[in-house]
Parts: structure tokens; C-alpha cells; sequence
């Protein structure tokens, strides 16, 4: 027998959660239902945050973003503080299945299902982004690149609840894309995926900050790749020399949805677009 | 309710853009499709399926299953009543596995339970006790001699040739030969509305079941097997149907007796939906196909021999593959004079699901090798694709592969030359940095109706009916299924009774008012249930027009019947007669105005020795023209713009025939470029709308539809079948579009990405 | 066992109070308990779209909502926008135009317009295959559906 408990706000929810086994967090829905649908037995119980405000929101706090965790991909699409500081997540969120999949599918849900092909994700560690973890006990910070632990596995404990994540204000003369490909142009889930958020004076990068996914476990940054490309001067070259170095970062594999072959190829055309959308600017 | 025109001054609605009679019930969601039907006491069924390919049978758990809260009732082969045996072409599928289990997702059991949760639940539970076994999984190996037996000595369910001239002599003089090895895969036929079936036992010993289908005298047949009913007992009715394309042909029939036999067990209504991944796993697909394929031409590029060999595979039943198999061999040189032809087809049993009929039944596999050697012919040379077609396509006089001579409504060259008039001049190869464009073509043809292949069932009946007030209801066999067959016949019995056409109004199909007329089918269902509609309404022309010459005091040969009048011919000024006016005085007079008419076809014929015959009374042509783009850097192939002129005959609804031509043609694009169902080891991996990827409105290319009509004689005001005709030629023509692009020659479908870029970094066709 | 929730929800403007099972998915308590069926089922994935309902006027998948979600909020079908001698300009539209074949997707394509063209009353045709690209159809290839769209913005301009 399902049983849905509707919390009122953040404190009962933490309270809810507080137990030996609790419930699974509902917010959006949009993979959670689908997941149910395979196995229904396995989700017996289940928390709706619908009504727990705190989750809310998108702020431009000081030297800050703050993004609730039950921000509908809708929301982020058209934020306009995100096309205006943020342009890459709200790209990714544009991006991401139908709009009645965008209208209901939330940040904090696309984070913590940990799909390694997840759209948001890759844009978030380009952010750098973090993740607030709340339980009723204690709260804690982690760093998006440190909270993936491998497909559908994450080091959010069960009662634990993603309050929030918040990353530092992009200087405006940073530069962010996100660039995906898919089976169709349309309610697509990514064969690979890439953010590329970066800062460049004069064609030269003063620091990048590249994530991909559907090429590991989990989304990837490409810290090599980073590193070299970090003070050079971008020219058609360097950007071929870093589509191959991106190649050699990832470790992809044949599934359902693409080859091996084909993920590592097109991870290096999608860098490359990346890098050269950053050229044009 | 919405106003209704009774008079209206249209002189013809045939040709016209008349809205689609259902259109409103759509719109609004009124009209009721089978999962929108409930009854009180009405059980929910779910079906227990093999889980492997191939497996012996020992036991289920059924008395456990009994046990369990909500569930009223299971059924296994052991319970069926009459014949364990869904009939199709043959008798070798059984309605329940008993013995051995031959594809994973064949039905073994079924539990009836008082809601579709607790069915669930239950089906969850049940365990079979199955011993796998090893299984026919490649087709291509099938037919090896230490191959497994699937189906009899040598896994064949039917083998058909075509013989005609002498190809050794046409290959040895040839100018120019190509041949290649192409492979086509599963099409799922993706219909929005799942299969479903309610099943209703009636307390007078009969039972009536409705559902989501195409061919309610199929599902008649075999509920009365299953159960052991006459015929006379069981009445088929179709709801409204949410998309077929051939995959509500067949297959609902073994659909229906799953409800069936819960319902007559149980004594109490039982309806099924099938989920959507259970609608993928089990139900029936187009034929994966391998073709060899040679052709032979002069150096005038006249198509001199060709030589196919190919295998379609069935499945582990033979279910409709040996007239899929029928058609796709009369179609196999395409649309082409061609003195010297060798063909064999063999439709092969393997341990997968039973592959079935989809729009093109057999003809887009064949038409896709067709159509790529054409432009591997008119490459080799040095001709257009259009110039070589232009001198092989078939005209009025011609022979086609079977030894037909061509009588009339031939508009194939029509076709070509209005489509290049209006594709234009090809876009430039180089379309921006990394992309590159190119441009193909297709010309095809289609056989319309059953021909010699089904002669057996091409008959329609109908009935008409005029009622007191003027309006007219009508009943058919065949049956709409999106198609828009209840618009274009409501259109024609309105034209000949000059009754408006929203007083028009067809009933659900039911086997209970109109004799078995055979399946919706072929592309059909306008030209035989329009004759036979045409039949149908003949008397009752007569009965109006003579009591309007006796009002009129004119000759009844003297008038004609137009909308909402009869008035006469040569008086001038002509007198009229109101329609109603004339109808009031039928009723007063007790004139009888209802009546029947029955169609039949005449005159096809097959020898299957040589395959040589007058295959189909008729063909619809068509011809293609693709422009796309490819990004060399992704290998993703974007298709820019579609041009497609169909020879329909005669359209009779305009809009509903351009509807055709776009949805055949954005089904035939994603055959080509998107569809493909993972089956590995003889299990599908992606029965899911998630992983099965039809194409979205942002896929879907610019379509160009041209309508030509070279009128049919034997067609209703000329009308030809054509639905299936779009899809048919899309994935050739995109194969060409690439090789054009590219220098790539893709002999296997789909092209997608992952293999588009593999043959570029390797510079090989693939 | 029994642990039904209280439900109130605001469906087409009229308020149903009902106890449903907490599992119980919008787009079953919609056909099932309150009798719309013009809402359909063609997936159960969120993938098709035939199931799309408004939720507090935007559109989403009723496959993928808890009825209880809507508690307190309000949701729109394709039965809420006309009736069959009052249609809606949307649909007007779609049957004046041919804007469908069987019919099963329509409500879902309905529903997802109502919002995409209030706010966009003259949208461009790459607008309109993006608004309408998360439901999919099998019979039209989208043409014609696109030419009603034009059609029913159109009329609302009107």
C-alpha cells in the first residue's frame, strides 16, 4: 500500500525523513514515477515536497545564485537572472525532455537521480555549483564535482533532503555553453553532453571549467584538458588539440542509446563547438 | 447542437477539403476509444508471458495466483474451450502457449482480476515453470541445415519466385551491373492507442467483443475458434481506433481472445489494455529483412535482368508472412520494365515475435534495394537518377515483373516530372562548415487491394439507409482507423443520394450488419467499400429519382439528382423538386429506402510456378524527391525538405489525401533515420516510447505534397488506394539524399548517426 | 487497510471533493473517478504526451502526477476548453484544418496550445514544432497540425 505523507514545510519534511526507512522524496515526479512504474512495490512510500516553500526559488544573493531545489526546469529556462548570469544552465534546462517534462522536473530531482546523462548537471559543475544537504540534525555543503558517486548513486543519504544550490556569481565577461546531442531534436535524453564555462581575455583563457556527460559513471570534468588550455591563446589548433585531449579524458561505453566510438568522437566535436562558440565572443 | 445544413450548394463534394466527420468527437474528446469503455462486474485482464525465446512448458503457479485478493480467474491453453488456435493465413499460432513457449512475450496465461491493479499485482507474482531451450535467433541462420527447427523441415514458411525471360543471357550482354546486400530492420508501428480488447458475454450465449482494430472479421473468427462458437454467436464491434498502420491488422485477433476467455469463464465482462512496453514486446512489427540484390542495364540504361534473393523474417508464426511475402515479391523490380527477372523470397520462422503487416506489407524492404540500385545503375552509367528512371518507368502497354500489361491509370512518368518541376534545382553539396547537402529521389508504385494474394476476401458489402428527415446512415465492413475512410465514404454516399454531407453518418463497424467483407487492408477500404457503397446506393437513386418524376411529370431519365434537389435536364428553365420534398413522398408512399450492395473483385491471377500474373486490378505511382544535410562532424542526418507526388486516381477529399501523404512520409523518414528495435538473443531491449524514437514535430521535415489523378476505372469516381503508398519509398530516397552528400552508400537501415559517422571515418559503406 | 486522502481539486471549474488512494495517478483519477476520458493513455512513460492535462494553466504529463499533488490546485483537460457545439478556436481550428487523423494524441496537442498561444499569439512555424514537439504523432507527420495551429492563432487574434 502506497502512503504519500505531505509535509507543510522544510522542518516537517527533515522530521518525516528522521527514521529507520524513510520515504522517497517526490518533487517533480518526471523520473521518479517512471521508475515506480518498473517497480512499484519497491516505492511504498512517498514524501511530496508540493507544499514545502523553502525549496522555492531562484535568488541572486550578493556574490551568489541560490537555486531551490524544487525549481521546475521551466522556471530555469526563463529565469532572468539565469539568462543574465548563468546563460549555460538555463541553456541545459531548455534543453531537457518536453516542456510538460520541464514544467514539472525539478533541479534538486535531475541532480539527485544522478543520471550520468542528466542536462543540468554538467552545466551546474561548470558553475562549480554546490549542494545543501539538510537533515534534522545537521546541514552540510558539497561541492556538485565531489556528489556523484556513480549511475543513480549519489552521497545523499536517504534522510537527507537537497535544500538548495548555489554557485558564485559569474563574472559578467565569463562565457558559458551547453551543447548536447541526442537521438531526435526532441524529448531526447543525451547520447553525450558537455558545459563548457569559461573566462577569456583577449582569446586567451584565463581559466575553463569543462563537464561532460554520458561519458562515465558520472558527469566528468576534464581537469587535463583544463589545465592545458588554462593561459593559451585559443586558435583553430589549440582547439583541435584539445577535442583530442577531451577523448582521451572520458570513458564512455556502448549502451542502448549510442557506441563507445561514436560518444568519444562527438565529445571532442562538442568541445570543440563549445570552444569555438567562446572564440567568436 | 451545432447547426445542421440541410441544403448545400456544393455541385460535388468529391475532390473537395470537406472536414473529417470525426473531427469534432476528436477534438473534444468525446469519441470513445475501447480503454474509455467500463462495465459494471467488468473484469481487468493481464497476460502471463514467456520470458525467454524458446522454452518447454512445465507448470505455472496458478493455484496460487488464484489465492490472491481480487483475482477471479486464470486461463491456460488447458482451459480453452474450442481450438487453441488464433487463425490468420494459417492455423499455427496458438491463442495460448501450450507445450513449448516459441518468442519471449508469447501469451501462456491470463489472470482476471476485479481491477487492473489487482491483475497487476498478481501478474507480478506468477511464476512459470520454463525449461529454456536453445533458440532460432538470426534469421540469416535460420536457414542453415543444423539450424534449430522453428517451423518444419527447414524453417520456410513459404518460398515464392518469380521467373521470367532468361537472366544469364541479360547479364552476360549487360553494359552495366550492380548488386549489393541490403539490410532493413524491424518498423514498430508506434499507434498511440495500445492494443485493447472488452470482451462481453451476452446472456443469450452469444458474446460480443469491441476493440481497438482494423479487421473486426479476423477478431469474429477467432474469438469463435478459441471459444468453439458459430460464427452467428459472436458479433465483433470496433471502437474507435487510435492509429493501425497494419498493426491492428492481425494481431488483435489474438488480443481478443485473451479477453474472451476470461469473459466466458468468468461469465462477466473483461477488458485488456495492453501496457505499452507489453504492446512492443508482443505484438507484430514489420519484417526485418536481408535482400541480395542484382540488376543488369544496357548502355541506353534500360533495365535489361534482375536477380533478388531475400529472406523476410516471420517470427515464430506464420501470421500474415506469406502474403507480406506476396507482396513484397510482386513489387520487387519497382515501378520498371524489365524483360528478365529471377526472384526468390522466403519468409523464415525464427524464435522472435511474429512480424506481421505494416503500411507497404512487404514492399518498403524490397523497394529500398529497388531504388538504391537504380541510382547505383544510372551512376555506373553516367546518367541522372531521374533520367534512368524516366526510361525504365512503366507505362500504359507495359509489362510489369509479373507479365501484367498495363490498361489504364498509369501515372508514374506524371508523378516524376511533377515533382523535379517542383523540387527545383538541387540546394549546393556544400551547406556550411562540416555539413553537406544532397539531394534523392525514389520512384515506386503500389498494387492496390488484396489482389491475386487475397483474392479469397476481396468482396465488401455495405448498407444505406435514408430516414424520414433527410438524413442517410451507412455501414460498411471496413474500418476507420485514423485513415479518414468514414469522411471520403461519407463524402461519396452524400455525392450520389445529394444529401448534405453533416446529415450523413456512418455506424461503428459491427459484423452484425454488414456481411464478412473481408480486412482493412491494402490500402482498400475507398475503392471497395466505395463501390460497394456506390452498389448500395444505386436503388435508392432510382426510388428518388422516380418519385420525383412522377412530382416533376418528367421522364425519370430526364433528371438528375444534385445536393438537396432533383431537377430536370434539357427544359430550360429546369424544374426542381426538393430533396425532402421527394423523400416525404417515399415515406408516404412506403418505398422501401434502404438497401445493400456487395463488391467484388475480378480478374487478378498468379501462377506461383513462375510468378507471372494480372497481380492487382490496379497500381497507384508515386515519386520522392529528399533534399537533406549532413553534419560530417556528428553523422546526424537532417532531412530539409520532402517532395512527394502520389497517383491516386481520384482524391476524394483533398486534405485527407495530403494527410496521407505527410504521415506515411515522416513514418518512412524515421525508418529510415530513427527506428530500430535492439533485439538481442531474441529479447527486445527498448520497449519503451523512451528508446523507440519516432519522430517529433521538430524531426519532421517541410513536406510538398502533389496529388496526381490519372482516374481509375474501377475505382469510385476514379479513386485508387494509395495510404500505404507515402512510407513506401521515404527510406531509399533518403539513402540516395546521402550518397549524394556524402559518396557513402548505405545498403542498411536505419542511418543513423553512430553508423554515418563510422563509415566517414573509415571511408566504407556500411 | 485504508489510507485514502481527502482530495479537493478544481478540475475544468468545477470542484471534486473526493477520498482516492494515494498511489492513484492523476490521469487514472481523471478518466476513472470523474469519468474524462478524453484524456488518454498512450505510454505511461511521460514520453507520448496524449496524457497532457493543464496544472494551474501549464501543461504536464498527467501519467507522471500523484492525483494527490493536485490537492488544492487546479487542472484543465481537453473537455474543459469547448464542447461539441462550442468549440474552443483551438479546436475549431484542428477540425476546420485537418489538424488530426485518429485522434488520440489530439486532447494532449489541445491542452499543450491553450498556454503556448496566449502567450504567443503569432507564433513562427519553428515556434509551433517546438511548442508541440513533446507530443508525438503517429498519423498526421505534423503538417497539418502545424496549419492549424496557424489557423487557431489566427482565430484568437481575431
Amino acid at each position: 500500500m502506497t502512503q504519500i505523507l505531505v509535509p507543510k514545510d522544510l522542518q516537517e519534511a527533515l522530521e518525516l525523513l528522521a527514521i529507520d526507512h524513510p520515504p522517497r522524496l517526490l518533487a517533480g515526479g518526471t523520473d521518479l514515477l517512471v521508475l515506480r512504474k518498473d517497480n512499484p512495490e519497491k516505492f511504498a512510500s512517498f514524501l511530496v515536497l508540493e507544499n514545502v516553500r523553502e525549496l522555492c526559488g531562484i535568488h541572486k544573493e550578493n556574490n551568489r545564485i541560490r537555486i531551490g531545489s524544487r525549481a521546475t526546469h521551466s522556471e530555469i529556462e526563463h529565469s532572468s537572472i539565469l539568462m543574465k548570469y548563468a546563460p549555460v544552465l538555463a541553456h541545459a534546462a531548455a534543453e531537457i525532455g518536453s516542456v510538460q517534462i520541464r514544467n514539472r522536473g525539478t533541479i534538486g530531482g535531475n541532480i539527485v537521480n544522478a543520471s550520468p546523462a542528466g542536462d543540468l548537471i554538467p552545466a551546474l559543475i561548470a558553475l562549480d555549483a554546490v549542494a545543501e544537504l539538510h537533515s534534522l540534525y545537521r546541514k552540510r555543503e558539497i561541492p556538485l564535482r565531489e556528489f556523484f558517486l556513480g549511475p543513480g548513486r549519489t552521497v545523499c543519504r536517504l534522510n537527507e533532503l537537497l535544500v538548495a544550490i548555489h554557485f558564485e556569481l559569474p563574472d559578467a565577461r565569463e562565457h558559458g555553453v551547453f551543447l548536447k546531442i541526442g537521438p531526435r531534436k526532441a524529448v531526447a535524453c543525451s547520447k553525450v553532453n558537455v558545459a563548457v564555462q569559461a573566462l577569456m581575455h583577449h582569446r586567451t583563457v584565463e581559466w575553463i571549467r569543462i563537464a561532460l556527460g554520458a561519458v562515465a559513471p558520472t558527469v566528468i570534468r576534464a581537469p587535463r584538458t583544463e589545465a592545458w588550455l588554462q593561459g593559451k591563446r585559443l586558435s583553430p589548433e589549440l582547439i583541435a588539440e584539445a577535442r583530442a585531449m577531451v577523448r582521451e579524458e572520458i570513458s564512455p561505453i556502448t549502451d542502448i542509446r549510442s557506441t563507445v566510438e561514436y560518444r568519444r568522437h562527438v565529445a571532442g566535436v562538442l568541445i570543440e563547438r563549445a570552444l569555438e562558440s567562446s572564440l567568436s565572443k | 447542437m451545432f447547426k445542421v445544413m440541410k441544403t448545400q450548394s456544393n455541385p460535388s463534394l468529391i475532390g473537395s477539403r470537406v472536414p473529417r466527420s470525426d473531427a469534432r468527437a476528436k477534438v473534444c474528446g468525446t469519441e470513445k476509444f475501447i480503454a474509455d469503455y467500463s462495465l459494471p462486474g467488468m473484469l481487468h485482464v493481464a497476460v502471463i508471458r514467456s520470458p525467454v525465446p524458446c522454452g518447454e512448458l512445465r507448470g505455472s503457479n496458478r493455484q496460487y495466483l488464484e489465492t490472491l485478493p481480487g483475482v477471479v480467474a486464470t486461463v491456460f491453453a488447458e482451459d480453452i474451450p474450442g481450438e487453441n488456435c488464433v487463425p490468420i493465413v494459417w492455423r499455427d499460432m496458438p491463442a495460448l502457449a501450450t507445450g513449448k513457449a516459441k518468442y519471449a512475450g508469447e501469451p501462456v496465461g491470463l489472470i482476471g482480476a476485479e481491477t487492473a491493479e489487482a491483475a497487476r499485482r498478481a501478474l507480478a507474482m506468477a511464476k512459470l515453470d520454463i525449461h529454456p531451450l536453445q533458440a532460432v535467433t538470426d534469421p540469416e541462420k535460420a536457414r542453415d541445415n543444423d539450424a534449430l527447427k522453428v517451423y518444419g523441415e527447414d524453417n520456410v514458411f513459404s518460398h515464392l519466385v518469380i521467373r521470367r525471360g532468361n537472366i544469364e543471357k541479360a547479364f552476360a550482354e549487360a553494359a552495366a551491373v550492380v548488386e549489393g546486400t541490403y539490410r532493413t530492420p524491424y518498423q514498430e508501428h508506434a499507434y498511440l492507442e495500445p492494443q485493447g480488447m472488452l470482451a462481453i458475454p451476452e446472456g443469450d450465449g452469444s458474446i460480443t467483443v469491441m476493440g481497438s482494430m482494423q479487421c473486426p472479421f479476423y477478431v469474429q473468427s477467432a474469438v469463435a475458434t478459441v471459444l468453439g462458437l458459430p460464427l452467428a454467436k459472436v458479433r465483433v464491434i470496433q471502437a474507435a481506433t487510435g492509429g493501425a498502420f497494419g498493426g491492428k491488422e492481425d494481431v488483435p485477433s489474438l488480443v481478443a481472445t485473451q479477453a474472451a476467455l476470461i469473459a466466458w469463464k468468468t461469465g462477466r465482462p473483461a477488458r485488456l489494455i495492453y501496457s505499452r512496453e507489453e504492446d512492443i514486446i508482443s505484438m507484430s512489427k514489420r519484417h526485418p529483412a536481408v535482400i541480395h540484390y542484382r540488376s543488369a542495364a544496357d548502355s541506353a540504361g534500360r533495365l535489361l535482368a534482375v536477380e533478388a534473393d531475400y529472406i523476410l523474417d516471420g517470427g515464430a508464426y506464420a501470421t500474415l508472412s506469406p502474403v507480406v511475402l506476396w507482396r513484397s515479391i510482386v513489387h520487387s523490380v519497382g515501378p520498371y520494365r524489365c524483360p528478365n527477372v529471377k526472384v526468390d523470397a522466403r519468409a523464415v520462422a525464427t524464435n522472435r515475435v511474429p512480424c506481421g503487416a505494416f503500411r507497404g506489407f512487404g514492399s518498403p524492404q524490397i523497394l529500398f534495394a529497388v531504388e538504391c540500385q537504380m541510382d547505383q545503375l544510372a551512376a555506373k552509367l553516367g546518367v541522372e537518377p531521374a533520367e534512368i528512371r524516366r526510361r525504365n518507368l512503366l507505362a500504359v502497354g507495359d509489362a510489369t515483373a509479373t507479365g501484367q500489361i498495363l490498361k489504364n491509370s498509369v501515372g508514374s512518368l506524371e508523378t516524376l516530372e511533377k515533382a523535379l518541376a517542383a523540387a527545383g534545382v538541387a540546394p549546393s553539396k556544400e551547406a556550411g562548415e562540416g555539413r553537406r547537402a544532397g539531394r534523392g529521389m525514389s520512384t515506386i508504385f503500389y498494387g492496390m487491394g488484396l489482389g491475386a494474394g487475397g483474392v479469397h476476401l476481396a468482396r465488401t458489402g455495405a448498407t444505406v439507409q435514408i430516414l424520414q428527415d433527410g438524413s442517410a446512415i451507412f455501414s460498411v465492413g471496413t474500418t476507420e482507423m485514423g485513415q479518414g475512410m468514414r469522411t471520403v465514404l461519407g463524402q461519396i454516399v452524400a455525392e450520389e443520394l445529394g444529401i448534405a454531407f453533416n446529415c450523413v453518418h456512418m455506424t461503428p463497424t459491427d459484423t452484425s450488419r454488414v456481411p464478412d467483407s473481408g480486412p482493412t487492408v491494402a490500402s482498400r477500404s475507398t475503392t471497395m467499400s466505395g463501390n460497394a457503397l456506390l452498389r448500395a446506393c444505386a436503388p435508392l437513386r432510382e426510388t428518388l429519382l422516380h418519385v420525383a418524376a412522377g412530382i416533376l411529370e418528367a421522364e425519370s431519365a430526364n433528371l438528375v439528382l444534385t445536393q438537396g434537389k432533383v431537377e430536370t435536364r434539357g427544359t430550360n428553365p429546369p424544374r426542381a423538386v426538393e430533396l425532402q420534398k421527394v423523400i416525404d413522398e417515399c415515406f408516404r408512399r412506403r418505398e422501401c429506402l434502404a438497401s445493400e450492395g456487395w463488391y467484388r473483385t475480378e480478374g487478378t491471377t498468379f501462377d506461383r510456378a513462375t510468378g507471372q500474373g494480372d497481380a492487382y486490378v490496379a497500381y497507384a505511382w508515386a515519386t520522392n524527391i529528399v533534399d537533406i544535410e549532413v553534419d560530417t562532424e556528428t553523422g546526424v542526418v537532417e532531412v530539409m525538405r520532402i517532395v512527394a507526388a502520389h497517383d491516386v486516381g481520384r482524391a476524394v477529399n483533398l486534405s485527407g489525401v495530403e494527410g496521407q501523404i505527410e504521415g506515411g512520409t515522416v513514418q518512412g523518414m524515421g525508418y529510415a533515420l530513427l527506428e530500430e528495435i535492439l533485439c538481442q538473443d531474441g529479447i527486445i531491449q527498448n520497449s519503451e516510447f523512451g528508446l523507440y524514437h519516432i519522430p517529433t514535430a521538430e524531426d519532421a521535415p517541410k513536406i510538398e505534397p502533389i496529388v496526381v489523378e490519372k482516374p481509375f476505372d474501377g475505382g469510385p469516381f476514379g479513386a485508387k488506394g494509395f495510404g500505404e503508398q507515402p512510407l513506401m519509398g521515404i527510406a531509399p530516397a533518403i539513402a540516395n539524399a546521402v550518397a549524394d552528400a556524402i559518396g557513402i552508400r548505405f545498403s542498411e537501415l536505419p542511418i543513423t548517426p553512430e553508423r554515418v559517422l563510422a563509415a566517414l571515418n573509415s571511408k566504407t559503406a556500411i | 487497510m485504508s489510507n485514502l486522502f481527502d482530495l479537493a481539486v478544481t478540475v475544468n471549474r468545477v470542484r471534486y471533493e473526493r477520498a482516492v488512494e494515494p498511489h492513484i495517478l492523476l490521469s487514472d483519477f481523471l478518466r476513472h473517478d470523474i469519468g474524462l476520458t478524453g484524456t488518454h493513455v498512450g505510454c505511461e512513460h511521460g514520453v507520448c504526451g496524449a496524457c497532457t492535462v493543464l496544472f494551474d494553466g501549464q501543461p504536464v504529463r498527467s501519467c507522471l502526477l500523484f492525483a494527490v499533488q493536485t490537492h488544492g490546485h487546479e487542472v484543465t483537460t481537453v473537455e474543459g476548453l469547448g464542447t461539441i457545439d462550442n468549440l474552443h478556436p483551438i479546436q475549431e481550428a484542428f477540425h476546420e484544418a485537418h489538424g488530426l487523423q485518429c485522434g488520440f494524441c489530439t486532447p494532449g496537442i489541445l491542452t499543450t496550445l491553450v498556454p503556448f498561444l496566449e502567450q504567443n499569439p503569432n507564433p513562427s512555424e519553428a515556434e509551433i514544432r517546438a511548442a508541440i514537439s513533446g507530443n508525438l504523432c503517429r498519423c498526421t507527420g505534423y503538417q497539418h497540425i502545424v496549419d492549424a495551429v496557424k489557423l487557431a492563432a489566427e482565430k484568437m487574434r481575431a
